[in-house]
């Protein structure tokens, strides 16, 4: 069985369902699956719709902007997030494309609900983050 | 039909640490179990129970360990808090189906000194996505739905904290409760904040040790010792869109509304009873925040009005709805909601002590914090 500590460590364990994704990441693009029956675009990859068992999809680009749906902030060391790592933010983001994805958020920036904010780029040995940062517009401290 | 009681419990100490191995943990709790009914071990044909990632022994040890000579029925589930009430469902079913005539369900772990829930990673595709970023706890998976719950119900940190005190209280004579110190206000506020919105005390305790419940046909149970906690309604239910594993959310739409909202109507139906009816809950508390979420989702409190409800003293034993009477996972230590069950069954049988509620005869039980869960109704033998 896989140690969390293994993922710091060698970055995720891609599979037959993901490894476009993680591909079109490291060229700092977002590609999400679209369902050919029901249009409803969906993460995690996986290979029917979530929502109505569709088999068929598409792959396409997505902004990478959204806004915060709900956020926490580490304070102490908690399973694999050092001490030197914090505070650490990691936000849920809902997509302009209507779809959720996770990733730290900027450090520094003061989460609330509803923010804006835009997908950034961070490399690693062999792949890609997704991570997110607060847009201009947002002021660093609105909400819904 | 046949219908299922659950007609003893037993327990192992909780600890921080023991000698003993979880095998040994297993067999205390199911053998006190089956004392505390008054029934022979060679009566037990039927034996579940459930692991997260391989941290217990699997049902057939403890037939062997036993001496079982007529097992009919085994079921090991790999899940983690949903489980205690499905099984027990299933173990009644399994009852009433005539697959088996007794049926031990146990949960037993060294939750606090072996492997721990949270260091290993869940098996499936939506892993990847999280522990890449360190985003790899239960307690932040928790956490994350506890933000947006508190957002847009209107509630807040003070919410939470009423949940942790309100529990607290009944904990202080509760002797197996490994918190049993009074929290205050003060102390809550003063509890190190650890992943936002929760503090320490927001958080259950991991313990070493075991729980079990033994569940017969009620005709035999009104042979025994004690009165009958009937099985009057049992179900497990998963929300639409539940993800990949049980930290994988991203599917689901909306963080402020857990599996309880779903599973009520089929639990309520079952056993022909309505919120109204409920005199005490045991509701899954591995945070505060599922309480709140759990009386919610279940119809015992209007959308939001769950913390002024638990503040108004309304959780307490002289209160409208008596919940989680044995201080609850926060205080008495996390069996996984094991113990949630086996309190519930103690409360209906009328073996609450100190803290015996006044109207024992419906009880509402979840087990499970997000996408899916189960419950139990349980009632006295009317």
């Amino acid at each position: 069985m896989r140690d969390l500590k293994d993922s710091i460590r060698s970055g995720p364990v891609m599979d037959e369902d993901t490894t476009a994704f993680w591909k079109a990441l490291a060229r700092h693009v977002i590609e999400l699956q679209r369902c050919g029956t029901c249009g409803e675009v969906r993460f995690p990859p996986m290979p029917t719709c979530p929502r109505c068992a569709g088999a068929e999809f598409k792959c396409i680009e997505v902004s990478g902007r959204g806004d915060i749906y709900s956020w926490i902030t580490v304070r102490r060391p908690l399973g694999t997030i050092a001490e030197s790592e914090l505070p650490c933010t990691i936000a849920t983001v809902e997509l302009d494309e209507g779809c959720r994805m996770i990733g730290k958020l900027a450090r520094g920036a003061v989460p609330s609900i509803g923010d804006p904010v835009v997908a950034q780029f961070i490399e690693h040995e062999g792949w890609t983050e997704l991570a997110f940062a607060p847009t201009s517009e947002s002021g660093g401290s609105t909400s819904d | 039909m046949t219908r299922a009681a659950i007609a003893g419990v037993g327990y192992t100490e909780f600890t921080t640490g023991t000698e003993k191995s979880i095998l040994a943990l297993a067999l205390q709790a199911s053998s006190s179990a089956l004392d505390d009914a008054g029934l022979d071990r060679r009566e037990v044909d039927g034996i579940a129970s459930f692991m997260v990632l391989h941290d217990s022994v699997p049902t057939q040890s403890i037939a062997t360990g036993l001496g079982l000579e007529q097992l009919r029925y085994s079921l090991d589930l790999d899940l983690g808090g949903q489980a205690p009430c499905h099984l027990v469902a299933q173990a009644a079913a399994a009852i009433a189906s005539g697959q088996a005539n007794t049926v031990v369900v146990y949960r037993a772990l060294k939750g606090r000194s072996g492997a721990r829930v949270g260091a290993m990673e869940f098996p499936g595709g939506g892993g990847q996505f999280r522990y890449p970023i360190g985003y790899g706890a239960y307690m932040m998976y928790v956490a994350m739905w506890a933000q947006r719950f508190l957002h847009e119900t209107g509630q807040d940190s003070t919410d939470l904290a009423a949940v942790a005190m309100a529990q607290r209280c009944y904990a202080e004579t509760n002797q197996r409760a490994v918190r049993r110190g009074q929290l205050t206000a003060e102390d809550y506020w003063d509890s190190p904040m650890v992943v936002d919105p929760f503090r320490a005390a927001d958080c259950t305790v991991e313990v070493d040790g075991a729980c079990a419940v033994v569940v017969t046909s009620l005709e035999r149970a009104r042979d025994l010792r004690h009165p009958a906690a009937v099985v009057a309604a049992g179900s497990y239910r998963a929300g639409p869109r539940s993800g990949l594993d049980i930290g994988d959310h991203l599917s689901w739409r909306d963080y402020s509304r857990n599996y309880t909202t779903w599973l009520a109507p089929d639990l309520y139906r079952q056993a022909d009873v309505t919120p109204d009816d409920v005199g005490f809950a045991e509701i899954y508390d591995c945070f505060t925040s599922t309480v709140l979420m759990g009386l919610e989702g279940m119809g015992l409190c209007g959308r939001g009005e769950s913390g002024a409800f638990i503040r108004s003293g309304g959780t307490a034993l002289d209160g409208r709805l008596p919940t989680n009477t044995h201080g609850g996972l926060l205080s008495e230590g996390y069996l996984h909601g094991m113990n949630t069950v086996a309190e519930a069954a103690l409360q209906v049988q009328g073996r609450g002590g100190d803290r015996q509620v006044p109207n024992r005869d419906v009880c509402v039980v979840t087990s499970g914090a997000l996408m899916d869960g189960s419950g139990l109704i349980l009632t006295t033998d009317r």
